[in-house]
């Protein structure tokens, strides 16, 4: 059973209740919410993902509740908790939706080493997926909301989990974070995507959360191996192109971009190790999404 | 969670760059520190030559090949070489290498070295 099945009456009901128990990927979340003004938009972020039932393991309890105090009525403030405990300080009351997306990433990247995470999106064509690793600013989220919404499946757009095991990529289909310019140039690219209302002000900028796609959500357990590293840096009025990367400089990418990379000591080395060694690593410098797109989908074409 | 030490980049540059370092008397030698971590010390080869992985430091370097040769000639405990000494080591090796470039080379992976903090300078 999905989340859509629900109506927007039980959606309410069970998010203020006991919670919305589904799963992303590998991981089982039960998600509550005291703010009742996000159900909406969390039940369509979340619309094709699966529910799971009361019996399952959940790896993650989290919780946005209102502020205490004044702070209910004073500045509206949000809270967001995790197994009872409050990692972050509170923000504006408007931001919660956005909230619960970084205290969820929060949550993986914290608490999973058992997997090489990586700050990156990743997505995929049948069982090959892409790693775009990148700094705040050069158009990650963009062009990954632009690629799913031209076919390719949605991994992740900010977390790439590696497993240690087998190399494999695990994905979690959870939505994509677009900030500032890329809101209106995904709305404008994707009219048919889920996007909620704009969040101003936050840490980031405005924020606006991109609801990620069916077949992503359907095929998120699909085995799926990396075949390329993909460093993208938007600049203005540039033709798409990617350039060769060596593996040394992947490696050193990678290794940057991985979350937990220091604490897996030999595993991580070997792990983004062996993720260079099987991709074929680039630098790619784009401006319009159309272009970039098309370069996508010749690799895809190129090694299939 | 401990804070996160950054991988570094220690690959030779295209375009060799002045160098500050003295050469009159001066030998280097390894530092303590890189005898502690040898036997875990990770290596792999990659196109522009080594990825060094030292798990105790939580440190990674990309090496040039002639940045990992150098490092090589001074990972005995004890034993200290001038920059005279180990361009001729390399000119041993690659009997071929044009001396002047080879010179430069060396100066390069000396610095890179020096700044990694895996060798030190001594007078004497």
């Amino acid at each position: 059973m999905k989340v859509s099945a629900l109506s927007s009456a039980e959606f309410s009901e069970r998010l203020a209740g006991d919670g919305i128990r589904l799963a992303a990927g590998p991981f089982n979340c039960r998600l509550q919410s005291g703010v009742p003004e996000i159900a909406g938009e969390l039940a369509r972020l979340y619309a094709h993902h699966p529910l799971i039932d009361d019996t399952r393991f959940v790896d993650f309890h989290v919780s946005i509740q209102p502020g205490h105090g004044l702070r209910r009525w004073l500045r509206p403030q949000a809270r967001f908790i995790v197994d009872a405990i409050e990692p972050f300080t509170p923000l504006p009351r408007d931001q919660s939706l956005p909230m619960l997306e970084w205290g969820l990433n929060w949550c993986i990247t914290a608490y999973s080493q058992h997997i090489l995470v990586i700050h990156a999106a990743s997505v995929a064509r049948g069982n090959r997926a892409a790693i775009l690793p990148a700094p705040p600013g050069s158009g990650k989220s963009t062009l990954c909301a632009a690629l799913v919404n031209r076919g390719w499946r949605l991994l992740s757009d900010e977390l790439t989990m590696i497993r240690l095991d087998t190399g494999e990529l695990m994905g979690l289909a959870r939505p994509v974070s677009l900030k500032n310019a890329s809101i209106d140039i995904i709305r404008n690219y994707a009219p048919d995507a889920f996007l909620t209302r704009p969040v101003l002000d936050t840490t980031k900028g405005t924020v606006a959360l991109m609801a990620p796609t069916q077949a992503s959500v359907e095929a998120v357990n699909t085995p799926t191996r990396a075949a390329w590293m993909v460093l993208p840096r938007y600049q203005a009025g540039a033709d798409a192109r990617l350039t060769p990367m060596g593996n040394g400089a992947a490696f050193m990418q990678l290794a940057d971009n991985a979350m937990n990379y220091h604490i897996l000591g030999a595993r991580g080395f070997e792990a983004v190790g062996r993720t260079v060694d099987q991709c074929r690593n680039f630098s790619f410098e784009y401006s319009r999404l159309d272009d970039a797109i098309a370069v996508f989908e010749q690799l895809a074409r190129d090694e299939a | 969670m401990p804070p996160k030490s950054k991988p570094t980049w220690t690959t030779s540059s295209p375009e060799p760059r002045p160098s500050a370092l003295p050469s009159a008397g001066i030998h280097y030698a390894a530092c303590n520190a890189l005898f502690d971590a040898l036997p875990s010390v990770l290596w792999k080869s990659v196109d522009e030559g080594w990825v060094r992985f030292d798990p105790h430091a939580g440190e990674t370097l990309l090496l040039a090949p002639i940045t990992r040769f150098i490092l090589d000639q001074l990972s005995t405990p004890g034993r200290r070489l001038s920059e005279d000494a180990l361009n001729q080591a390399v000119l041993d090796e690659e009997p071929d290498a044009d001396p002047a470039e080879c010179r430069t080379q060396v100066r390069i992976a000396l610095e890179a070295l020096l700044d990694a903090r895996l060798i030190q300078a001594t007078s004497h």
